[in-house]
């Protein structure tokens, strides 16, 4: 898989833009929906990873691979994601009207019902948490990734990683056996 | 199961298909570029097919392993194999009369150590090696000295 992956790098970087498709079609479900679950948005999600396939392929001749692919991506992925809630949660600062509408505790009702019933409590759970400790945990469970990387990205010591993962556990765990209770 | 029983195994559960839309967006992306590219790109100088595969890692590991595969067949093989031996009989005499009518002194005895040895001595290198070794040599007179006096 990691030759696979250092193949397609190797294409990628001699100009074949056939290789970026395969790494697209094969990693673009992952990506999406670790994208999804940071933004509990889908469309979002997808604009995002539009968004970093577009800035892969303006990279092509330069890009060295030095770890996995996939990581890579999904760190990518990571960075936008933040970038995006930022601009989001400034806009809804900006355009109150979008969530004064919104019922706070059912969340987005179309982002719970992507997942599918099995899984709308934890899709909702998901949306409540704050957005960094939704972060460590989408990224840690997710997209596997450990948690010095992720402290590197959030750009915070390991602890606080390792306490926002803690966290977000122990309120995903309070808010679904509440629900369960209910 | 209750989704907090196990809340890890519940997120890794998660999983969406990027959208039909997604795909033609991100492709048609892809498109635009390798048509802008095809036009405009100067040749290649990335590295080499050779290049890539020494890179990898497997790359390097199967040739280390080629190496110490063909480093331990040929140790083994010079550590039993022998080399040839001669038979005794199959010693030079002609050789060794000839010379010896050259010289009288030569002992014409047919157990004489020096005789056997100037025998040896005409043989290859091998024979010569294996019965009469510096080390040996002394130790081998005086065997032949001890069975003499027997």
């Amino acid at each position: 898989m990691m030759l696979e992956d250092r193949l397609l790098v190797w294409k990628f970087n001699r100009g074949d833009l056939g290789a970026l498709r395969d790494v697209y079609e094969k990693y673009k479900d992952d990506l999406v929906t670790l994208a999804a679950a940071l933004l509990t948005d889908v469309s979002s999600a997808e604009d995002v990873v539009h968004d970093v396939f577009v800035s892969f392929i303006k990279c092509s001749r330069t890009f060295k691979l030095t770890g996995s692919l996939k990581g890579y991506l999904v760190a990518c992925v990571a960075n936008r994601a933040r970038t995006k809630n930022r601009s989001l949660q400034v806009r809804n600062r900006v355009l109150p009207d979008r969530t004064d509408t919104a019922d706070p505790d059912s969340g987005n009702p179309e982002f719970a019902a992507v997942f599918g019933e099995e899984l709308r409590q934890l899709s909702v759970a998901l949306e409540r948490l704050p957005y960094e400790q939704r972060e460590v945990l989408i990224l840690r469970s997710r997209g596997g990734m450990k948690f010095k990387a992720i402290a590197k990205q959030q750009d915070v010591s390991i602890s606080t990683v390792q306490g926002r993962y803690r966290y977000a556990l122990n309120k995903l765990r309070s808010m679904l056996n509440g629900e369960a209770r209910e | 199961m209750r989704p907090a029983d196990n809340v890890n195994d519940s997120i890794k559960k998660l999983q969406l298909k990027a959208s039909a839309d997604l795909d033609k967006r991100v492709h048609g992306g892809i498109s635009i570029a390798l048509a802008k590219s095809q036009g405009t790109e100067p040749a290649v100088t990335g590295p080499t097919i050779l290049r890539f595969i020494a890179e990898g890692s497997v790359a390097k590991l199967a040739v280390a392993a080629a190496i110490l595969i063909a480093f331990g067949i040929g140790f083994s093989t010079g550590r039993w194999s022998k080399p040839d031996h001669l038979a005794p009989h199959s010693l030079d005499v002609a050789t060794y009369n000839s010379i010896a009518l050259e010289y009288p002194t030569a002992p014409k005895a047919e157990g004489s150590f020096w005789r056997q040895k100037a025998l040896a001595a005409t043989q290859r290198r091998t024979y010569v090696d294996v019965r009469f070794t510096k080390t040996e040599l002394l130790g081998t007179y005086k065997q032949h000295l001890k069975e003499k006096t027997l």
